[in-house]
């Protein structure tokens, strides 16, 4: 039997078990063969127009709908609850909601940083108001009578430093007040000198701070009378009885 | 959209998309001519009604692979619910038990009889201007040994061995008068279109003459 009786008994229905599935496998290896089967099966098909139709039953339709229903049922996916679409405003009230946590902290850290830099300017403005106070104290010092302020004259060793003297007439002490005067290591030591009548004498000894700063009253134990001289040397720790003048920072 | 408008292929193209309403058209449009052809078959309208349900549900699963624009929805149609209507008969004839949904939960492996055809053009043509009328016209034409092969073998189920068997004829013999039916066929079909193309041509023709006259 040649393979276009074949095809065309297939497309009859005509073969029997073992030939249609023998032919079959033939049709699904060879893409020739299969549109040779379609010019066949194309007349074949128009048999069918011949016949008178037949009503089907309703329940047949009923059947084959409830079929496709359960089909369409089957295939559509899972719902989930879906997000309908937001407004501008939804959406930014829900990114406001989203970022007020971190807003929160934000906040927090901010009043946190805030508050302690609130407690630190409220200690400043204590110590601004505590200078201020020392200040008019010592403005209203130097208004009283015999009060005296000094500068003294630093020599080329410390040019950039600066010193005053503030004292009262017939009182024994003075307040030595320095600046820019740099820190000696603990082995030696600023030493101040009363020159009176050009003899020196101790007055105190005294070390400046990491900014050069440094202010110390000395006691004379001799009421200030404005005629004396007054030095400042760098000596070994402890003091010295006598100045080493190699070594004299202000003198005036 | 208005689905009674829509063609066949449009339809398929829609149920392809799994639109039930779709589906429901092309049921109501062909259900009566495929059920005509299940009971012709079977002789029996029950175990029709179980083909052509058959027949639909695989159009509904296979509708995917059909070209809209070279297949024929009919043809398809037509050609799936013979081919099940066929193993329905011979299934009963060999006092199995009769399934007509033995196939239809693996629709992905369908037989090649189910799947749709590529329709050449001048098939497309035939089955445009097909009509009952004209099918019956044609194959009472047939001679009678060519269209008796054709009842025992599309619409009585039997093989082609069974055909030669009963009418005691050679196999061979069996073969050459199917082939020459189907042959024949499609030249009374083709001819009627032409006749149809042709009859057409001449009315335009005079039509003009007229017009060119005036």
């Amino acid at each position: 039997m040649s393979i276009e009786d074949q095809l065309m008994l297939y497309a009859l229905g005509a073969l029997d078990d073992n030939e249609k599935h023998a032919i079959e496998q033939a049709l699904a290896r060879d893409p020739a063969l299969r549109a040779q089967l379609a010019q066949i099966r194309g007349v074949v098909a128009v048999l069918g127009e011949s016949v008178p139709p037949v009503a089907p039953s309703a329940q047949l339709k009923r059947n084959l709908m409830a079929r496709v229903d359960a089909d369409r049922a089957s295939r559509r996916p899972t719902l989930t609850p879906s997000r309908p679409s937001l407004t501008i405003w939804q959406q930014l009230a829900l990114a406001w909601r989203r970022a007020a946590p971190v807003f929160a902290l934000g906040a927090m850290a901010i009043a946190l940083v805030s508050g302690l830099w609130a407690v630190s300017l409220t200690q400043q403005l204590r110590q601004v108001q505590l200078e201020a106070q020392r200040l008019q104290s010592e403005v209203a010092a130097l208004s009283e009578p015999g009060v005296f302020v000094k500068a003294l004259p630093a020599t080329n060793a410390q040019a950039t430093a600066s010193a005053s003297l503030v004292g009262q007439l017939g009182s024994p002490k003075v307040l030595l007040r320095v600046a820019n005067l740099p820190a000696l290591d603990p082995a030696r030591t600023y030493e101040a000198w009363i020159i009176r009548d050009g003899k020196p004498v101790a007055a105190g000894v005294f070390n400046t701070d990491a900014g050069g700063m440094a202010q110390v009253i000395l006691d004379n134990t001799i009421p200030w009378t404005g005629k004396e001289q007054f030095g400042v040397t760098i000596e070994n720790a402890g003091g010295s009885p006598m100045p080493n003048l190699q070594t004299l920072v202000f003198l005036g | 959209m208005n689905y009674m408008l829509l063609d066949d292929a449009a339809l398929v193209a829609q149920i392809a998309r799994e639109d039930r309403t779709a589906f429901e058209t092309l049921y109501d449009r062909h259900a009566g001519q495929t059920l005509g052809l299940a009971v012709r078959v079977l002789g029996e309208r029950n175990l029709g009604e179980d083909v052509v349900q058959e027949a639909f549900w695989r159009v509904w699963k296979l509708s995917k692979q059909f070209d809209v624009s070279k297949g024929n929805v009919k043809a398809w149609l037509f050609g799936i619910t013979h081919h099940l209507a066929i193993d329905t008969l011979r299934r009963r004839k060999d006092n199995r038990m009769v399934e007509i949904d033995a196939e239809s939960d693996d629709p992905d492996a369908p037989t090649m009889l189910d799947l749709p055809d590529e329709m050449p053009e001048p098939l497309q043509q035939i089955w445009e201007k097909m009509s009952s009328e004209k099918v019956r016209s044609a194959l009472a034409t047939l001679p009678e040994p060519q269209r008796q092969v054709i009842e025992m073998t599309y619409f009585q189920g039997l093989t082609h061995k069974e055909v030669a068997i009963n009418l005691k004829q050679p196999a061979g013999t069996i073969h050459t008068r199917a082939r020459l039916a189907l042959g024949k066929l499609r030249e009374l079909l083709a001819g009627s279109v032409l006749v149809v193309v042709t009859v057409a041509a001449a009315l335009i023709q005079i039509v003009f003459s007229l017009i060119n006259q005036k």
